[in-house]
């Protein structure tokens, strides 16, 4: 079992992701709504693992998820963090990778597809 | 590109999404492109605008009551009654994006080296949609599922 952020502006997508890991066994330490408070949250949780959603709005000088990687692997740079995508964002994949992301899944996210990523991600 | 290649793809991605990644048998399969002077609309639209070497503006349609049916399917496992309401727009915004995003790369034109982006969703005011002036054609198909349609747009410039 791992100890998972989740992070995503909808909470739609935050409650989705939440079920799909309780479901796999997993426990969700806490969710975050934009980059900023993603960084807040790793500094304080120190999860295993993130789930990261790549267009969120701007706070605090954290323009999306790709800020969010970069400011979490500057200072956890054991952090594994997986982005999550819709296929129209492949550029911004491409940069999160290059940022240090363990991985991406792309929408629509099936429980069999985020399990074999997780387990990728954390062996 | 054709000038309804888009919104035949789109239509198309739409109900095997439902269908297949939703699990919603109701929906038909059989669906007709027409080519509008002006658009009708449901209660709740997500615009996506689309740039790049098409440009144009895709839109997605439904009442308030399908929204919530939506919303029920969209969720994996259970879900408070009393969220449901506050999830509509961004389950409408969810489904636009995620059946626009996997369309893209599917186009002749990004086939042929094109590059085509788009916005995120944005969920308007009936005042604030897109003005239908501005642009060359507009597009329009319906997705239906019981007494309920889905319409799906798109303007072209």
């Amino acid at each position: 079992m791992a100890r998972i952020l989740v992070v995503d502006d909808a909470k739609m997508m935050r409650i989705n992701i939440g079920n799909m890991l309780k479901k796999l066994g997993h426990e969700v330490v806490a969710e975050a709504t934009d980059g900023y408070m993603a960084i807040q949250m790793y500094k304080k949780h120190l999860p295993d693992l993130v789930t990261m959603d790549i267009t969120m709005p701007a706070e605090n000088g954290i323009e999306d998820g790709i800020d969010a990687v970069i400011a979490i692997k500057k200072k956890f740079s054991e952090a594994k963090i997986i982005m999550i995508t819709s296929h129209g964002e492949q550029d911004k994949v491409i940069k999160a990778i290059q940022s240090g992301a363990s991985n991406y899944l792309l929408k629509p996210i099936q429980v069999e597809k985020l399990e074999e990523i997780i387990n990728k991600t954390l062996r | 590109m054709d000038d309804y290649e888009i919104i035949d793809k789109l239509t198309k991605r739409v109900i095997e999404y439902l269908k297949v990644n939703l699990g919603i048998d109701k929906i038909e399969e059989d669906f007709f492109i027409n080519d509008v002077d002006t658009l009708e609309y449901h209660s709740i639209t997500t615009f996506i605008s689309v740039s790049g070497d098409i440009t144009g503006t895709v839109g997605l349609s439904v009442s308030h009551k399908l929204a919530t049916i939506l919303v029920e399917y969209s969720i994996f496992g259970e879900i408070d009654k009393k969220l449901i309401e506050e999830l509509t727009i961004q389950t409408i915004e969810e489904i636009l994006n995620i059946t626009l995003g996997n369309i893209i790369k599917e186009l002749n034109i990004v086939k042929n080296g094109g590059k085509v982006e788009i916005s995120t969703p944005y969920t308007l005011d009936k005042k604030d949609y897109p003005s239908q002036k501005k642009y060359t054609k507009i597009y329009s198909s319906k997705i239906k599922y019981s007494d309920e349609d889905i319409i799906l747009s798109y303007f072209y410039r």
